[in-house]
């Protein structure tokens, strides 16, 4: 997972963009979809690009 | 400024909610204002048909209901939205203006036959004209009302539209 990539915790990756944990770790689950203000934020804190982060190839398309 | 104890008024209104607590905050709002309105028609309904209660001890409850009507309809507006379901067009005038008389007709048709001092057996030689010119009556009235708030969102979006237009080269 990238967040554990970076070596941030669910809590410090929080805190980095301002949400709570809870939203953290609903947007990993799936649970949430976060506005692209956000995802940019998540990015950002994280040094990675939207596509590294949230892009998810279709199966077929993975060769 | 104004504190309480060491805390100040502004820091304490300060907003500490993320967007996922804000957007679950606003469902549940959303929730509750339909609950409330819902709440409050029923209420009227209750005391108008089984407690003989008149518009002028229901003023307050109409007076909320009309404000509250209005002030969504006034803030839709200006952001162009209609409904859910439909853009305005007479379809869609015609479709929630029928379901309103119907409704609002029965209701009426409701208090009079529970009011009326007239044998049951021949009430309905009066409820029934009653009854058909309520229902043209408030298909008018909701029609032309429909009409115009849908006039002015379809108003509205255009001037969104035009506002926000990319530019053509």
């Amino acid at each position: 997972m990238a967040r554990i990539e970076c070596d941030l915790s669910q809590a410090q990756l929080a805190e980095k963009v301002g949400v709570t944990r809870q939203t953290i770790g609903m947007i990993e689950a799936g649970k949430f979809n976060p506005s692209i203000n956000l995802c940019i934020s998540i990015c950002k804190a994280m040094e990675k690009t939207l596509d590294d982060l949230f892009w998810e190839d279709e199966p077929n398309e993975a060769t | 400024m104004i504190y309480f104890g060491r805390t100040s008024l502004m820091k304490l209104l300060r907003k500490i909610a993320d967007e996922r607590q804000e957007l679950e905050q606003m469902r549940i709002e959303r929730m509750g204002f339909w609950a409330l309105l819902g709440a409050l028609v029923i209420a009227i309904n209750v005391q108008v048909i089984f407690f003989d209660v008149g518009f002028e001890d229901l003023a307050g409850e109409f007076f909320v209901l009309l404000a509250v009507g209005l002030a969504v309809v006034i803030m839709q507006i200006k952001k162009g939205i209609w409904s859910y379901f439909s853009n305005p067009g007479i379809k869609s005038y015609a479709l929630y203006s029928v379901f309103s008389a119907v409704i609002f007709s029965l209701l009426a048709a409701g208090v009079q036959y529970h009011r009326s001092v007239i044998p049951k057996a021949e009430i309905m030689e009066t409820l029934l004209p009653r009854f058909s010119l309520n229902l043209v009556g408030l298909f008018a009235v909701s029609f032309v009302l429909l009409a115009v708030t849908g006039n002015m969102t379809k108003k509205r979006r255009a001037k969104l539209e035009s506002d926000y237009a990319e530019n053509e080269y």
